[in-house]
């Protein structure tokens, strides 16, 4: 059975159609990419999936449908780093970590030893065990980011939701972000969705790309079934060209001139 | 004091248990103490010192003598004894109530709005406590002296209207809109209040002086009846927002991070809004509106010891409390027999204050 399923989900903002029924089914385990051309409803989907967006349709999770579920027990499933996540400049580090554990802690209690063990593994997995003690505005883009992530992981929820992760980095801090997930996947057998930009990253990194083009979904598969030009060009309305490198396909812009 | 243990054992407790504490900004049980006993050490001063001296030695006997089922003999006379159990306790007690519940009060408004420069009177609390209490002295329903007379209740009643106006302004049955827009809401009725109030003074000039007196807040009116109508709103509304104070914490990310980890913000932000309206339009109904107190004492608890609700919080009542006393002290010895208005002295000490703990600290807010 899958361990995530959305049925027909859709969001109307106003008078505008901004999901127009996606339905799909991801497996435990499965990191499935959204991608899509700006405000073709990629961060809008994995809010609805977060439960931070009203949809039509339903999202469920294990079997359990999430506008049934209390908003701890949802955060207990979901986990959910946004594209520009609010940063509290004076906070330290490791409490903004330690927040992720906020759906496990009752109403009213603090954090106990497994929480703080927890975030503790959490933190020395993620090099992030000298950045603890540092406030969040001392950090650079990349730790801030890590913090972030580690944040999410810190919940241990089944199914973790990325909006844009290596937005904010470099070429390589990308590829640590990205090879981190990847081993952290396979060890926890969690099941990442997550939206990316860079269309051959996104390809290298998922076992599944969903093309997405105003609210609806217009290719679904695996790199070399998504990433083709007559699928790309078209909804991205870019002059491109994919190449295979190495067995990854790889996206290149082509400037104005050429044919 | 079940809280006060629960915030002490927390804390002993996570020491023990895990060794990288330096990760984590939590409240140390010696800052709790420091705020004790600066809260005594005032009060001990502030009861000793007056027009008539009397030894702190023999206050002590006196208060343990008055307590139930002890014995000590204080060798006070009997007017020295009325003076510390008459005039001068119930007087340091309620200024330290109305300096923790302002302090409190504040440092909440500022955590569930993100907002540094939210203070207990942002939702129009202010205003509204000023309309009732000039209703009430231009009307002559009462003078102001005494806890059951109707100043402090129309005070009270204005101050919480105030509040729920702007609320339901603010949101209009929309949960969606952002707390900015009761921010908003709030200067707009504060400045609708303060204008009808403004004419109302305007018309009955007789009064100025005894509305402006009120305006500028007083403790020197204070006696026990004022002490047990404050406290049970205190205690009450303190107790709610403390338990809430990791939740407030959580709040730090925003509403939708908030969200997705399982807290419902909207919810909170109600519950302590109008736990931290109660607590404000009670300390303004017996003490005025001594202003200033709800925004520094919670920025200098931030730049000295932290930005953890888990310490602003019950860090900004304890030091509330003492600077509420200490001013008090100041106000009513510094030209005696005469007393400078407490509203006057805070902002006059306070500002000087915070501007050099906000110059020297090395933390930002």
């Amino acid at each position: 059975m899958a361990l995530l399923e959305a049925k027909n989900v859709s969001v109307t903002l106003g008078k505008t159609q901004v999901l127009g029924g996606i339905s799909l089914s991801v497996q435990s385990g499965e990191w499935l990419t959204i991608i899509g051309p700006n405000g073709s409803g990629k961060s809008t989907f994995l809010n609805a999936l977060a439960g931070l967006q009203n949809y039509e349709g339903s999202v469920s999770v294990s079997g359990n449908a999430l506008s049934k579920l209390t908003a701890r027990s949802r955060a207990q499933l979901v986990s959910y780093v946004p594209q520009h996540p609010i940063v509290p400049l004076d906070m330290l580090a490791g409490d903004y970590v330690l927040l992720g554990r906020t759906p496990h802690i009752s109403a009213l209690g603090v954090e106990g030893k497994v929480d703080l063990n927890i975030v503790g593994e959490i933190l020395s997995r993620l090099d992030l065990e000298e950045l603890g003690s540092r406030s969040m505005g001392s950090l650079s883009g990349g730790e801030l980011q890590r913090c972030q992530l580690a944040r999410a992981l810190a919940q241990m929820t089944p199914v973790i939701l990325l909006d844009e992760p290596t937005a904010a980095l470099d070429l390589g801090h990308q590829q640590q972000a990205l090879d981190l997930l990847e081993e952290l996947r396979k060890e926890r057998q969690m099941t990442i969705i997550s939206s990316m930009h860079d269309l051959t990253l996104a390809g290298q990194y998922s076992d599944r790309l969903m093309l997405f083009d105003h609210g609806t979904v217009v290719a679904d598969g695996n790199a070399v079934d998504v990433i083709k030009v007559e699928l790309l060009s078209g909804t991205y309305s870019a002059r491109i060209r994919v190449i295979e490198v190495d067995g990854a396909q790889v996206v290149v812009p082509r400037s104005k001139e050429s044919r | 004091m079940l809280l006060l243990w629960s915030l002490l054992s927390n804390k002993v407790q996570l020491g023990k248990s895990h060794t990288a504490l330096a990760n984590y900004e939590r409240l140390r049980p010696v800052w709790l103490l420091v705020g004790i006993v600066s809260v005594l050490a005032v009060a001990a001063v502030s009861l000793s010192l007056g027009p008539a001296n009397i030894p702190v030695d023999s206050i002590v006997f006196e208060i343990i003598d008055r307590l139930p089922l002890l014995k000590a003999n204080s060798d006070l006379s009997e007017i020295h004894s009325n003076i510390v159990w008459e005039v001068r306790l119930p007087r340091v007690i309620l200024g330290g109530l109305v300096g923790a519940t302002l302090a409190l009060s504040g440092a909440t408004y500022q955590a569930v709005f993100r907002n540094p420069l939210a203070d207990p009177y942002l939702l129009g609390a202010a205003a509204g406590a000023g309309l009732g209490a000039t209703l009430a002295l231009v009307n002559r329903w009462g003078d102001g002296s005494g806890a059951s007379d109707a100043v402090p209740l129309l005070a009270f009643c204005g101050a919480l209207l105030a509040v729920a106006i702007t609320y339901f302004m603010g949101l209009s049955g929309d949960s969606s809109r952002s707390p900015a827009s009761l921010l908003l809401a709030g200067v707009a009725v504060a400045s609708f209040l303060t204008a009808i109030q403004t004419f109302i003074l305007q018309q009955n000039a007789d009064t100025i002086r005894q509305v402006y007196t009120w305006i500028l807040g007083r403790l020197n009116t204070a006696s026990w009846g004022e002490v047990w109508l404050l406290l049970p709103y205190a205690v009450g509304t303190s107790c709610v927002i403390l338990l809430n104070r990791r939740i407030l914490d959580v709040m730090r990310l925003g509403d939708a991070e908030a969200a997705s980890l399982g807290i419902r913000p909207d919810r909170t932000r109600k519950i302590m809004v109008v736990a931290a309206s109660l607590a404000t339009a009670a300390a303004v109904a017996v003490s005025g509106l001594i202003s200033f107190v709800g925004i520094i004492v919670p920025h200098t608890i931030r730049l000295l010891f932290g930005s953890s609700n888990r310490i602003v919080l019950p860090l900004s009542m304890l030091f509330g409390a003492s600077f509420m006393i200490a001013v008090d002290l100041l106000g009513r010895t510094v030209i005696s027999p005469s007393e400078i208005p407490i509203g006057v002295i805070t902002s006059f000490c306070g500002a000087p204050f915070f501007i050099f703990v906000l110059r020297s600290s090395r933390r930002s807010i």
